[in-house]
């Protein structure tokens, strides 16, 4: 693998907006029985964008609504309201009920667990062969299909007699990669890849990071990794979003984002990182500082300031330092829907809702 | 052998294990998931055990508890805790031990709970079986316990569910800490919770350990948790122990290339973006030997990338 150097940002090549973009996305789930009204807001006015050949990171807690964010965009899941634009067109509103074949060939999942997205009784060979006939990616020959799967092969750093193991016979990396490889079969131009590296063994991680990383330098693939550990989304992306109570609070160039956070709720999640070169750093008074702004901040750094003026009502969002870092943080003073925010933190020791 | 006898202070072993060997025996063929492995806890001191998931590090965890199930067998070594033999202990012996002197929190333990009993009931039910109190004072005990790791007593009435996993994670804790037993075993403690979450329970657990003195041994794959909590630690690979010292030099120095590749799987949080490359793909070792002391307290088994020398391990796969 050759990085000698890694980028911050990549130069963009591109000329013809973003590849991906999420405008005003929510959903809201049903819950109680069946003449119940309730729902639960799982995500609410998400308005994101991936540049052509760009990794975006989205960070949060279980619960924060990452992963129903992925879901939606995949069209696993309907969401309530939004619009999700590729190419600058609405696949909501093109393909209204399902998602249709040419959406998938555009986008494509990596999911979090290689042992369930793999079926068990078929050769590697018949995933990747599978992707390549559905989406009429394999050439006209048959050697021509043989010579695409060599390549995929290839390009995911397994060898091509693999093609004839069952994924049993693979460990966790090489089956990640399997999953990775079927992904790039279709040859798509986004990659929505959830927690690929948390189900797999520690040291071959790295190497499952790096692969992205590769497939974005070489083929421009733009990719949404979403992920709970903020230290791999610094060493991947080149712009992270941290998503809590499904709405985004914060996002920025990630080596920027990550050391000048300016919402109390990323600072709580970078203050948390466990991190021996700061070891002892636990300050059980400043966390509870830090939760309380996270759900009634009663100030916020910018109050006061001629140009951004503070909203309780609206999620202002307010320019962090420098324009080229594109860093905005949500105002703190904006409440979300009472009780939104409650699950995430609700872990606190203090707190005094008594459930019944 | 002189690893066993390295220990944080000067204080008496709490537990020693020597040459622990455990093997899986199949029908047809047995695999050894523990090989030779020897390290001692001191009184108060915080082991770390760190490795990946097969290495073994979780069936040595149940062989100091005697929790092995067939066809899971100890076929060498010795476990020596407080100067009792472990493995020669007999079923009532064996019950007073697990609990009173040792007490272990499982991986995902917080799913342990019985969810159709209230946590204070599961509380009280350490006190009355394993210490024999009364139903009222192992209430009022079981109050004291949760107030401990800061749950609120009057959640001695909730049952599992109506708990957050940090929560019931820490009942769980509690609950292992409830007989002062003197040495804790945690396996992976927190492994299924947000890191929010996690820092307060490691926060949480070095507090008690503080204020109750017990010994922990504690096994996970996370280094960087483990270098911010153990005193001393050991890393693990394919059963054996491939390094071990005291946590800071293993984390400003390591010296086997498994070690290294385990450190550089987590990339830093500051400072610039460098490279990074985990272990290749299918390099394995084999035939690692014993452990030499490569600097004081630290030591390391020998490895060289071919088999030139006697007594190094053998680093398959490292030319790809």
């Amino acid at each position: 693998m050759s990085h000698a150097v890694l980028s911050p940002q990549r130069p963009s090549a591109d000329t013809e907006g973003p590849a991906l973009e999420v405008r005003g996305l929510g959903k809201s789930f049903p819950i109680g029985g069946l003449f119940s009204r309730d729902s639960v807001r799982a995500l609410h006015g998400v308005d994101l964008t991936i540049g052509r050949g760009e990794i975006v990171a989205l960070v949060g807690e279980s619960g924060s609504g990452k992963s129903t964010l992925a879901r939606c965009v995949a069209r696993l899941e309907k969401p309530s309201s939004g619009q999700i634009l590729i190419d600058g067109v609405d696949v909501l509103k093109r393909d209204r009920f399902q998602a249709s074949r040419a959406f998938r060939s555009q986008l494509q999942m990596v999911f979090q667990d290689p042992f369930g997205s793999l079926n068990p009784a078929h050769r590697v060979e018949h995933f990747l062969r599978r992707s390549l006939a559905i989406h009429r990616k394999g050439g006209s020959s048959e050697t021509e299909t043989q010579q695409r799967l060599e390549e995929l092969m290839t390009t995911v750093g397994l060898q091509a007699d693999m093609l004839n193991s069952y994924p049993h016979e693979l460990s966790g990396g090489q089956r990640q990669r399997v999953a990775i490889a079927r992904a790039l079969a279709v040859e798509p131009q986004v990659i929505l890849a959830d927690e690929p590296t948390s189900m797999l063994d520690v040291s071959v991680r790295i190497g499952v990071l790096n692969l992205m990383r590769k497939l974005r330098d070489e083929q421009g693939i733009s990719m949404l990794y979403i992920t709970h550990d903020l230290a791999s989304a610094r060493y991947l992306a080149d712009r992270t979003a941290v998503m809590f109570a499904g709405e985004l609070v914060e996002e920025g160039e990630s080596l920027d984002l990550l050391a000048n956070p300016a919402h109390p709720y990323t600072q709580l999640l970078v203050s948390a990182v466990p991190d021996p070169a700061r070891s002892g750093s636990y300050d059980p008074v400043r966390r509870a500082g830090l939760r309380q702004a996270v759900m009634a901040s009663t100030t916020c750094m910018f109050d006061g300031d001629p140009n951004q003026a503070c909203s309780a009502e609206e999620p202002v969002r307010h320019r962090v330092g420098e324009t080229e870092n594109s860093h905005w943080v949500r105002c703190h003073l904006y409440r979300p829907q009472a009780g939104a925010g409650g699950h995430a933190l609700a872990t606190e020791p203090t707190d005094n809702e008594a459930s019944a | 052998m002189t690893v066993s006898q390295v220990s944080f202070g000067s204080h008496e072993p709490v537990l020693e294990v020597k040459n622990l060997t455990v093997k899986y025996i199949g029908d047809t063929r047995s695999t050894t998931a523990v090989d030779r492995v020897s390290f001692s806890i001191g009184t108060g001191e915080v082991f770390g055990l760190a490795g990946e998931s097969g290495c073994g590090k979780s069936t040595i965890a149940n062989s100091i508890m005697r929790l092995l199930k067939d066809p899971a067998k100890i076929a060498g070594g010795s476990i020596s805790f407080g100067g009792k033999d472990v493995l020669a202990m007999s079923p009532e012996e064996l019950r007073r031990f697990r609990w009173q002197d040792v007490a272990m929190v499982f991986q995902s333990a917080m799913n342990s709970l019985n969810p159709v009993l209230t946590i204070g009931e599961q509380i009280m039910d350490i006190f009355t079986t394993h210490a024999g109190y009364s139903r009222k004072e192992s209430l009022r005990r079981a109050g004291e316990l949760l107030e401990l790791v800061r749950i609120d007593s009057a959640r001695l009435k909730s049952y599992p569910h109506q708990l957050s996993g940090g929560m019931r994670q820490r009942a769980v804790i509690a609950m292992a800490v409830a007989l002062k037993p003197s040495l804790l075993i945690l396996d992976e403690p927190t492994t299924a919770l947000d890191v929010v979450v996690q820092q307060e329970i490691m926060a949480q657990i070095k507090e008690l350990q503080r204020e109750l003195g017990f010994s922990v041994l504690f096994i996970t794959h996370d280094m960087s948790l483990m270098v911010e909590l153990s005193h001393r630690m050991a890393v693990m690979y394919g059963g054996r122990i491939v390094e071990t010292a005291k946590a800071q030099d293993v984390y400003t120095n390591p010296r086997h290339p498994y070690t290294q590749a385990l450190m550089s799987a987590f990339p830093p949080l500051t400072g610039p973006r460098v490279p990074l490359t985990g272990l290749p793909d299918g390099v394995k070792f084999r035939n690692i030997p014993d452990l030499t002391e490569a600097a004081p307290g630290h030591f390391v088994a020998p490895v060289s990338a071919d088999n030139s020398a006697a007594d190094t391990a053998i680093m398959e796969g490292a030319a790809r």
